[in-house]
């Protein structure tokens, strides 16, 4: 057997709880094995030595404390009975939904400033786009008046009218 | 009555795993109100005392996680030990506290879950079906931590005696 496979057995091996022939297989190794006795004697004086760990006393100021915690628990639970009443569900209800609304805001303040620019940004591109269409279009009204003037000045009967008498 | 009842063993559990007597008893009380909160939950058909324990070791090791207690130095143990009796052989009496000195530092490098169990098999006493009742987990859960556990500490002896042969 190899020192691994036999090390983990230790365990059960000091418990007592191998099948027989696994205990011999052990046995024989730690016969032949300076290093795994060694471990297995170790193990053997630890869980000795943790059996002779005393008990230690907690101070007498600890009970005191103990002894005094089910009355402040107690005060404690009656100062919050009034968050049960039925009538305050309702408002308990939305405070706790603006509260989802706050620690999220609170919890990615970056992108929550950072999504709010890009639409105020968005929004001011497109009043630009706007105020551009808009100053073409005037222009090309303009265009159109003039052009509609020339031909009306080109075309303009009444003066011809007025040249031919 | 509880208090004078399960004080000693709640407080024992807590040193033991922390090994710092300070910090056991604040853990103490910090169980304690836990169990006056949760005393409606119990159901009176099961083991009052593993049921307590159970809530203390979740407590300790959630608390344990939380605050990292394993890069702290432990008490030493002869500070709040009664005195044992000892040996009429003086050598064996020394072997036996430096044993004793070098499982109680090497709890601290076992982890959580299975310091917790090397502490109630080996050092309450309790057996593999009560330790595995307080830890919720199979008795064959409990026996690969001990068995883990027991290696550990074996080894952490074997490599001090080691050292001590290099130092003579």
């Amino acid at each position: 057997m190899i020192c691994d496979k036999v090390q983990n057995l230790l365990s059960p091996y000091l418990d007592g709880e191998l099948a027989p022939r696994e205990r011999a297989e052990v046995d024989a190794h730690l016969a032949a094995c300076p290093e795994c006795a060694g471990l297995a004697a170790r193990m053997r004086a630890a869980v000795a030595a943790f059996a002779a760990f005393p008990d230690v006393d907690p101070s007498p100021a600890l009970r005191r404390r103990l002894l005094a915690i089910p009355e402040r628990s107690r005060r404690f639970r009656l100062d919050l009975d009034f968050l049960r009443r039925p009538v305050l569900q309702p408002f308990l209800a939305v405070a706790a939904g603006l509260l989802m609304l706050v620690s999220v805001y609170f919890a990615s303040p970056g992108s929550f400033q950072r999504s709010i620019n890009r639409e105020f940004h968005r929004g001011i591109g497109s009043i630009e786009k706007i105020y551009v269409r808009a100053g073409s279009l005037t222009d090309r009204i303009g265009d159109l008046a003039v052009t509609a003037y020339d031909s009306a000045k080109a075309v303009n009967p009444i003066g011809r009218a007025e040249n031919r008498y | 009555m509880l208090v004078d009842l399960y004080t000693k063993k709640v407080f024992n559990m807590a040193y033991q795993f922390t090994g710092s007597h300070q910090e056991a008893e604040d853990l103490t009380q910090d169980i304690f109100v836990k169990l006056y909160r949760s005393l409606d939950k119990f159901d009176l058909g099961k083991n009052f005392t593993a049921w307590l324990l159970a809530l203390a070791k979740n407590y300790l090791i959630d608390e344990y996680r939380r605050t990292k207690w394993e890069k702290r130095s432990r008490d030493d143990f002869e500070d709040h030990a009664p005195t044992l009796a000892g040996t009429d052989d003086p050598e064996r009496g020394l072997a036996e506290e430096e044993t004793r000195n070098l499982l109680w530092s090497g709890l601290n490098q076992l982890p959580a879950e299975i310091r917790m169990a090397v502490i109630l098999k080996e050092i309450q006493g309790k057996t593999y079906e009560e330790t595995a009742e307080i830890s919720g987990v199979p008795v064959g859960t409990v026996k690969s931590r001990i068995s883990r556990g027991r290696l550990q500490l074996a080894k952490i002896l074997s490599q001090s005696s080691r050292e001590g042969e290099h130092d003579m």
